[in-house]
């Protein structure tokens, strides 16, 4: 008993962040937080202990935080939060509700031995989303299917009926999966889903659309109105980009100096006062050669695209690390004119993005598939803050 | 050589875990610094994190197969411990069997199936593809790993660790004669310990890949394996190319200890500093590339053998 309780007090919590679309101001400030602490995000609720959901959305989210809730093994805690300035206080009570014996015997005694829950078809956990028929498309609708109202077939492995089967492209039949990417994936960007059809890690075909209710508040946006400067708030999120785009590109140490820039440009740091940390971290993203040989030629988008979309994988990484290099390095500060209407090209991109990905992501394998997923990060806040009648400028 | 005591192997299974657990907190620190949280604290970050998954439950996916996947999480481990059975500390391996490369050959290759266990028995589609994004891994790294393998046991004319480690005394050490079999061993060191720009198998892209499913005390010990494989291969390092124990002042065993610690560093130091390499992309370098050049530096050293310059 004692030795439980001394390793619950040891044991520094792993935290895994659900996002809800149009709550991007509390996503930031928790993983400020989160970076401060020193808390290490968990990539999957497996391995999470503290399921941190930022904002609330409808009853498809609700659906999915409880399907993620399940998947977390004993001793486990839950915060929502619902404001950025509660993120401190609420992780203060998480942590001690993590450190309490009694409370996290009696939720593992509940919940039986060995942690064995039930999950979606092949274990796929990231999304609420079914798998059986997702790739009809139903839009936020079709949570019909869970474990329980499966024909349970005493052939078929834990009840799970086995994956279909199809032509690849080689002409082979073989197994097709069906996995939606998203909403609550690490490193992706907030409320999209892309419905996968794999056949082993090669992808299909693939559906993408928004998670949420339109007509939320969008954080680049208002933020832009701020007073940190139209520029800072530019640039904090390309950082914000690039750190995703890193960490899913497998390099999380660069990743995580990318979010420590970006909560800098927030906090409006002055310029002069920037770690030169920085200068030196955009130069070594620059100059890897590794990370540019090894996505150059991927996704590339034709000339009937919007100018900030065109390219390859590494030309949309290359704007990013432009954006970021005028902002800290302050002798070419001026030098970017500010677009007419930031707001409303982030809209534009994120709908073309939306529009494209299925044709651009189809034949390719899901690890360059995320790869373009997140050299786009579209902003789909800032696309249903522009879709509500009236309000683009 | 003497075969080892219960005591040395007592001793060295302790040093790799030392050396193991030196290895995840240089990562532990490295990570904070660059994410500007608090760095102090990060020498204890790994045995918390073992504390963490002490206490917690073990998860199992509905239809995984727990069995396959639990005796390849602990394959691992053991297959790191085994290899180490023939590295000589100080003139005496615990085990100096007559074909050590092989040995040490064979136990890397159980990694493979170790890790292939663990993505398929967790049932998701995640691990599969993590599973068999390590096996592409190995078919890519083995062979030229084999070859070099085979450069230093031409060296030294025998299979022998302690005959390599002791060929390489009073001479050039085996990394300036055949400078192409050491680079291509580190990076096999970090394919089989799936490390840094080789973690594809275990990638933030797939949630983790292999590992994504694993829980408590099945993540703690395939995560401590995963440590292990990648000490054992940094202390193998020493004697293949850096010479053994061999070095001035120190006692044999104690200048083993520095260069493994080096090695590890290094290895440790490319995990941060380099993204990951797509495998399409390393398939592509390993066939293309690595192989013939140690296929050619097998070549270059036999000739030197043959002449007698070795």
């Amino acid at each position: 008993m004692g030795v439980t309780r001394a390793l619950l007090w040891l044991s520094i919590p792993r935290p895994f962040v659900v996002v809800v679309p149009g709550f991007t101001a509390v996503r930031l400030r928790v993983e400020h937080e989160l970076r401060r602490r020193g808390w290490v995000e968990a990539l999957t609720p497996a391995n999470a202990d503290l399921l941190v959901v930022c904002g609330e959305g409808g009853h498809a989210f609700a659906e999915m935080i409880d399907l993620l809730w399940e998947q977390l093994p004993s001793p486990r805690a839950f915060v929502r939060i619902l404001s950025p300035d509660a993120v401190a206080r609420q992780f203060d009570e998480a942590r001690l509700a993590l450190r309490d014996l009694a409370a996290v015997q009696a939720d593992a005694a509940d919940r039986g031995d060995a942690g064995a829950h039930s999950m979606r078809m092949d274990g796929m956990e990231m999304s609420a989303v079914d798998q059986s028929d997702g790739h009809a498309g139903a839009p936020n609708g079709g949570h019909d299917m869970d474990m329980g109202d499966m024909d349970m077939s005493m052939d078929m492995p834990g009840g799970i009926p086995m994956a279909d089967r199809g032509a690849d492209r080689d002409g082979l039949k073989l197994d097709q999966l069906h996995v939606p990417l998203g909403p609550a994936l690490p490193d992706w960007p907030t409320g999209l889903i892309v419905r996968l059809v794999l056949q082993g890690d090669l992808v299909q075909a693939a559906e993408a659309e928004v998670a949420g209710a339109s007509g939320g508040p969008s954080f680049w946006l208002d933020a832009e109105a701020d007073a940190i400067g139209p520029s800072r708030v530019r640039a904090a999120a390309a950082a914000d980009s690039l750190q995703r785009f890193l960490s899913v590109a497998g390099w999380p140490s660069a990743a995580a100096t990318g979010r420590w820039l970006r909560d800098d440009l927030l906090a409006s740091v002055p310029d002069a006062t920037l770690n030169p940390r920085f200068a030196r971290w955009l130069r070594r993203v620059r100059r890897s050669r590794v990370l540019f040989w090894s996505m150059n030629g991927l996704g590339e988008v034709g000339s009937d695209a919007p100018d900030g979309l065109r390219g390859d994988v590494s030309a949309r990484c290359w704007r990013w690390i432009d954006e970021l290099a005028s902002a800290i390095d302050s002798s070419a500060a001026t030098a970017q004119p500010a677009p007419a209407s930031w707001g409303g090209q982030r809209a534009e991109h994120a709908k073309v993005v939306l529009s494209i990905l299925p044709t651009l992501l189809a034949g390719q394998e899901l690890a360059v598939a995320r790869l373009i997923v997140a050299s786009f990060d579209p902003d789909l806040e800032a696309l249903q803050a522009h879709t509500l009648p009236g309000s683009h400028d | 050589m003497t075969e080892g005591s219960p005591w040395s192997l007592l001793t060295a299974v302790g040093l790799l875990g030392v050396f193991g657990y030196a290895a995840a907190a240089v990562a532990a620190l490295v990570r904070a610094r660059q994410a500007g949280s608090r760095w102090t604290g990060a020498w204890a970050a790994p045995g918390r994190e073992v504390a963490r998954l002490l206490v917690r439950q073990r998860n199992a996916v509905v239809g995984s197969d727990r069995l396959l996947a639990r005796i390849g999480g602990a394959l691992l481990p053991v297959a790191a411990i085994m290899a180490l059975l023939v590295l000589p500390l100080g003139g005496h391996a615990i085990s100096d069997l007559s074909v050590g490369v092989v040995w040490f050959n064979a136990m890397e290759v159980l990694a493979w199936v170790a890790v292939w266990m663990v993505g398929w028995g967790s049932n998701s589609a995640w691990g599969v593809v993590g599973a068999n994004r390590f096996l592409a891994q190995g078919l890519s790294y083995e062979l030229p790993h084999m070859f070099a393998l085979v450069t230093v046991a031409i060296g030294a004319g025998s299979l022998r660790v302690s005959d390599i480690a002791a060929a390489q005394g009073g001479h050039l050490w085996f990394v300036v004669m055949m400078p192409a079999a050491f680079v291509v061993f580190l990076i096999s060191v970090m394919g089989f310990s799936f490390w840094g720009p080789f973690d594809q198998a275990v990638g933030r892209d797939i949630v983790g890949g292999v590992a994504a499913q694993l829980s408590g005390i099945d993540r703690l010990v395939f995560l401590a394996g995963r440590y292990l494989m990648l000490t054992v291969g940094s202390a193998m390092t020493v004697p293949f190319f850096l010479g053994g124990g061999a070095g001035p002042f120190l006692p044999g065993w104690a200048w083993l200890l520095v260069k493994t610690a080096a090695v590890l560093g290094v290895l440790v130091w490319a995990g941060q500093w380099w993204p990951t390499i797509r495998m399409e992309r390393f398939a592509e370098i390993s066939w293309v590339v690595l192989l013939p050049v140690t296929i050619l530096q097998a070549l270059v050293v036999s000739i030197f053998v043959l002449v007698g310059w070795m």
